[in-house]
């Protein structure tokens, strides 16, 4: 016991000196997940989403509610999340679009005002709304910003919605008093434009219907991008580490230095159960850092410590299973290199280390249950969810079964190839 | 004196079907010798010492080291030994005090005494004041002498040494033969192998020349020598441009000529009187077309006899 | 000239006699793509009409009233969610198992508390951290407001007759809440105005929010070129630490020579990688790669030229292969990464999207975008092309100063 922990110390020491090592364990992995964190406005509390679109309106309706949608896209309660420039020309809106300098512009037609509320409908002429196709306001895209066109359009929407609610809100009071005849139909319908104001204001700022959010994380609406993409990143690099350990039985192998251990009185067990360990501790070594610089420095949350870390003991186990597969079956240090590489980036695009896993397809998801990443990842996001030890039983468990099965393949190869 | 190894009709195949690389060789190591393995590259010196340390499994043959077997009893033999690789087998991100220290350990040692052993094998290979420097800032020697250092620290009774001193400057190599020498008075016995005829001649007591995986002789210097009988060596420095072969074949036929054997631009002939055969040679030579430069009188020595026994010099 | 093309080509089959390296040229690359854009796919594009992509969403209805109904069948309609109706416990089964995106309740009373006018709850569980959930929560929401607008509009309306004379009965106000909440809703379908999307004439989007796989594959390509290319440091690390470097200086040829057939080689390989990759996203994915040839063609050139500027640069800085390889892969994933190859710049704050325009990739990304997207022509990225060569030219001046020969 005492030689394996003496080599699996010396290559966790050597692995920390290696500054190319370093990069690739520890600053890769925390400057992805900053730079996550910064791209999706973690920092500075502003919430994950598009902010400061610019967008043009050019409004053709002299009517009120032409004015009101401008005015209200101006409104400082959107200050944040719109820059709008009014133009008069669609030319020179469109044109702005197509610079990339709006994401957005939004043209009215003359008739909005019109086609909300019909001129005639204060004389109780409500002929106007009998068959009325509704106005169509244009909202020219910029193609490559879809997600904040999207944006503006859900607030055009809105805008559309809080008129309709106010024009519903007049005809349905009136009409329903006229209809019952509880009052004359020339004074009501004069009134009718206050009384659409008055209740679709009420409407606008009140809801009967209250959803009740009872998410499984105590107390979080918005998705947490750090909360995600910092253990997601540390399984990313973990793998990277796992495979690089495995590699050093053949770097040793090629140096001398392996079987300079085999000609001290060390047995064959012992020298890989020290290789193995080694591997273990540098990849437990680089999570416990990467999970305590995460928590410290950008505040992200892991979840309770105990089954964090009986997650990460699990994890880690795994990941050395495969780094330890692919050196069994690699015949250089060249290819164990490479497969290892290439390996982890597959299991980190099929788990979705890189795009968010619930995104993906179902069969990608069972798929990539071979992957010690994607068992790690449910794993921490039931544990970031306030989840115990029993929540993540069954991930800790596959994590152990494949640390099992892939260690028992690669001795299976090293025997073979000791054999000769 | 007695012998801490015996070794059997020792014999390796790497592959089935391939041919031998070690064919059946039988030797004994007294305690308190140097033994050298004397013979060119690819002669079978460094499987020998492999499957003698334990890292090959013999084909056939058996081999005991300190009346252990190293078929039965790996792990004994192997706390006997200290091995020395042909590579140097170090953590060049590690500096020399800690390569020596992870060592140690492999063999079991720890603590104060490790740490003490340690500083002295730093005096012995003269790297004490680069102790904590790592060893990818060393130069080539250095980490011969640290390679050297490793195989020493548990002060094994017997050293395997597999050509240390390969590819280094002349003087790092006098201070390895010297530090071999130093080994060796102090009691310890050691397994050399090396394709210079210079270092197994200064160094051993009693030598074993291989050829193509066979020992094809043994014995002191002396005996070796005696082998050759009584000759003598008349090596003939020629011009460049000279055909050596051509020579060679020449003086061959000169009677009491015994062999003759050409290397690049010089050609050997072995001879019972050196003084005796000068002129007649030399002429033959010059007839040849030899524009000879120098001519040196050989004692016969272990160059002479591996070219009595195998016709060709030890370094083609 | 020839020796340039003996180096280069020296370089190219050094590299590719490592059969490895076509795993990172090539395999990987597509792997990504397909991988990158189907996740992408569900996030970005609508669903497909055929098939009903929707959400399905466990509904719970305990209330078992007309407005209960009324609102499973607003919901039904919703875009983004599909309202499976379930007992209580088989629901929260369902839900569990099948890790859905949300699991409604409607409680029992529900109807009755709108049609009084109070405010009704509904109880939504949903899984934390997780964006399926965000845009289920939304449709929901809207469903209840237009519940919600219609109830408050009937609730009004009764206020107002009141006022004008009093109701005889609690049966009357009932029935004058229920004729106006049923006016409401139907004015509520007829909105006034509608939203139409329209898009410059040469843009390349098929779909509502852009072709996901326009994105991935762009971003894909950005990313595993740089690899290829940002891996020039390991070259000349290896040249240098190899001892070849200098045997290549001791021959005569120029210095120049020397890193104009290194480069050039390099650049060429990458250059090989984006053509296939091009080629493979239009065939096999059927990425559009915009109108314009050309145009294209000089966006990646100049963002090729950036590339292995840069990794020219690295290579002067790296001292050890496991730097160089160590920086190759931190640079060519931050780097594309922050520049917007993995999501689209436009969701990031401002300050960022600022920051950002320091890096090549940024601007990379965005000619591309120009190019695919927006179907722009040669005149449209020519000013993208022309900031990635002058960073081709900066990080090339840094390095050749930079550069060690020994």
């Amino acid at each position: 016991m005492r030689k394996i922990l003496n080599i699996a110390w010396k290559d966790l020491i050597s692995a920390f000196r290696e500054p190319g090592v370093v990069i690739m364990m520890l600053v890769t992995p925390f400057a992805l997940t900053l730079v996550m964190g910064f791209a999706f406005g973690a920092f500075g509390g502003g919430n994950a989403g598009p902010a400061g679109i610019p967008m043009t309106i050019v409004n053709h309706d002299a009517g009120e509610f032409g004015q009101r949608l401008v005015r209200m896209l101006e409104a400082d309660g959107l200050a944040d999340l719109l820059v709008v420039t009014v133009l008069s020309d669609d030319a020179a809106a469109r044109a702005a679009v197509d610079a990339d300098q709006s994401a957005a512009a939004v043209i009215v037609p003359a008739d909005f005002s019109e086609a909300v509320v019909p001129a005639g409908l204060s004389q109780g002429d409500t002929s106007g709304l009998q068959g009325a196709q509704p106005v169509t306001i244009e909202l020219y895209a910029n193609p490559t910003r879809p997600v904040s066109a999207g944006v503006v359009r859900t607030v055009a929407e809105r805008f559309i919605d809080v008129a309709s609610a106010q024009r519903s809100a007049g005809l349905v009071v009136v009409g329903q008093i006229v209809g019952n005849r509880l009052a004359d139909p020339q004074a009501m319908a004069q009134q009718g434009a206050a009384i659409g104001h008055r209740v679709g204001d009420q409407v606008a700022s009140t809801s009967l219907v209250r959803v009740v959010g009872e998410s499984d994380a105590a107390g979080q609406s918005n998705f947490d991008w750090l909360g995600y993409m910092a253990p997601s990143m540390a399984i990313l690099f973990l793998m990277f580490t796992v495979s690089a350990g495995g590699r050093t039985i053949l770097l040793e192998r090629d140096l001398g230095t392996l079987p300079r251990m085999l000609t001290t009185p060390t047995g064959a067990a012992q020298v890989l159960g020290g290789k193995v360990l080694g591997t273990y501790l540098t990849g437990l070594a680089q999570m416990i850092i990467l999970f305590v610089a995460s928590t410290l420095l950008l505040g992200v949350h892991w979840g309770a410590p105990a089954p964090v870390a009986a997650l990460l003991l699990s994890l880690v186990a795994a990941g050395t299973g495969w780094g330890m597969l692919i050196a069994a079956y690699s015949k250089t240090t060249g290819q164990a290199n490479a497969v290892g590489t290439a390996l982890s980036l597959t299991f980190g695009a099929l788990a979705g280390n890189f795009v968010v896993r619930d995104l993906l397809p179902d069969v990608l998801k069972k798929a990539s249950l071979i992957t010690p990443n994607a068992w790690g990842l449910d794993g921490f996001k039931a544990l970031a969810a306030g989840g115990t030890l029993a929540d993540v039983a069954l991930p800790i468990a596959a994590l152990w079964g494949m640390a099992a099965i892939t260690f028992a393949l690669a001795v299976v190869a090293f025997r073979r190839q000791a054999a000769q | 004196m007695s012998a801490i190894v015996q070794v059997q009709q020792l014999a390796k195949r790497y592959m089935p079907g391939d041919v031998l690389a070690v064919k059946g060789v039988s030797f004994e190591i007294q305690e308190g010798e140097i033994f050298s393995l004397l013979g060119p590259n690819g002669a079978g010196k460094t499987t020998t010492i492999s499957m003698l340390s334990g890292l090959l499994a013999p084909t056939g043959g058996e081999a005991a080291i300190g009346g252990r077997s190293i078929l039965r009893e790996p792990l004994a033999v192997k706390s006997i030994i200290g091995v020395v690789p042909q590579e140097i087998a170090l953590y060049d991100a590690l500096s020399a005090r800690e390569n020596l220290l992870f060592w140690g350990r492999m063999h079991g040692m720890s603590g104060k005494p490790l740490q003490a052993r340690v500083d002295e094998v730093l005096e012995q290979i003269g790297l004490r004041d680069r102790a904590g420097d790592r060893i990818r800032t060393y130069s080539g020697g250095m980490k011969r002498r640290v390679n050297i250092g490793v195989g020493l620290l548990h002060r094994p009774r017997l050293v395997f040494m597999d050509e240390p001193t390969v590819g280094i400057d002349p003087q790092s190599r006098r201070n390895i033969l010297d530090m071999v020498k130093e080994l060796n008075r102090q009691g310890m016995t050691v397994l050399y192998t090396t394709h210079y005829m210079e270092e197994a001649q200064e160094l051993s007591d009693r030598v074993g020349i291989m050829d193509h995986g066979e020992l094809i002789a043994l014995g002191t210097q002396r005996e070796l020598t005696q082998m050759v009988g009584e000759h003598e060596a008349l090596r003939l420095h020629l011009n460049e441009g000279d055909s050596a072969d051509k020579v060679a074949e020449a003086v061959a036929t000169v009677p009491g000529v015994l062999q003759a054997s050409a290397t690049d631009h010089q050609v050997v002939a072995t001879v019972a009187e050196a003084d005796e055969m000068l002129a007649a040679v030399i002429t033959r030579a010059s007839e040849a077309g030899a524009r000879i430069r120098t001519v040196d009188i050989e004692e016969p020595n272990l160059e002479t006899v591996f070219l009595h026994l195998t016709g060709r010099a030890l370094r083609d | 000239m020839r020796k340039i093309l003996a180096i280069a080509w020296n370089d190219i089959v050094i590299e590719f006699s490592d059969r490895a390296t076509l795993i990172f040229f090539l395999v990987l690359p597509v792997i990504f793509t397909a991988v990158v854009g189907v996740g992408l796919r569900s996030a970005y594009t609508a669903p497909d009409p055929n098939a009903d992509n929707r959400y399905p969403v466990p509904v719970v209805d305990e209330d078992r009233s007309a407005l209960s109904a009324q609102f499973v069948e607003l919901l039904s309609n919703s875009a983004v969610m599909r309202p499976v109706a379930y007992e209580r416990e088989e629901a929260a089964r369902v839900y569990e198992e099948d890790n859905l995106a949300g699991l409604l309740v409607i409680p029992s009373g529900f109807g009755e508390r709108l049609l009084a006018g109070e405010a009704a709850d509904l109880a939504l569980r949903q899984p934390s951290n997780d964006t399926r959930a965000l845009a289920v929560g939304e449709a929901i929401s809207a469903a209840g407001s237009r519940l919600s607008t219609a109830a408050l509009i009937a609730q009004s309306s009764v206020a107002e007759a009141e006022r004008l004379r009093p109701f005889a009965d609690a049966a009357a106000r009932a029935a004058y809440f229920q004729q106006g909440y049923q006016m409401a809703l139907e004015f509520l379908e007829q909105p006034p105005a509608t939203v139409e999307v329209t898009r410059s004439a040469q843009a390349q989007v098929v779909t509502d929010l852009g072709s996901s796989m326009d994105q991935a594959s762009a971003g894909q390509l950005v990313t595993w070129v740089l690899i290829t290319l940002v891996g020039a440091a390991e070259l000349f690390v290896n040249e240098r630490l190899g001892g070849t470097l200098r045997r290549l200086l001791v021959t005569p040829t120029r210095k120049a020579t020397v890193l104009t057939g290194k480069i050039g080689g390099r650049l060429a390989m990458g250059l090989v990688q984006m053509l296939l990759l091009v080629v493979i996203g239009a065939t096999v994915f059927g990425v559009n790669w915009g109108r314009s040839v050309p145009a294209l063609a000089i966006m990646l050139l100049a963002f090729g030229l950036a590339a292995v500027a840069l990794g020219t640069l690295v290579g002067t800085i790296a001292k050890t292969r496991g730097q160089a390889s160590g920086l190759t892969t931190m640079i060519s994933m931050v780097g594309a990464a922050l520049g917007g190859a993995w999501w689209p710049l436009e969701i990031t704050p401002p300050a960022y999207q600022t920051a950002v325009k320091a890096l090549p990739t940024t601007w990379a990304m965005t000619g591309l975008k120009d190019v695919i997207v927006a179907g722009q022509g040669v005149s449209g990225i020519l000013p993208e092309a022309g900031i990635l060569l002058g960073f081709a030219a900066l990080f090339l001046a840094l390095g050749i100063w930079r550069f060690r020969y020994e």
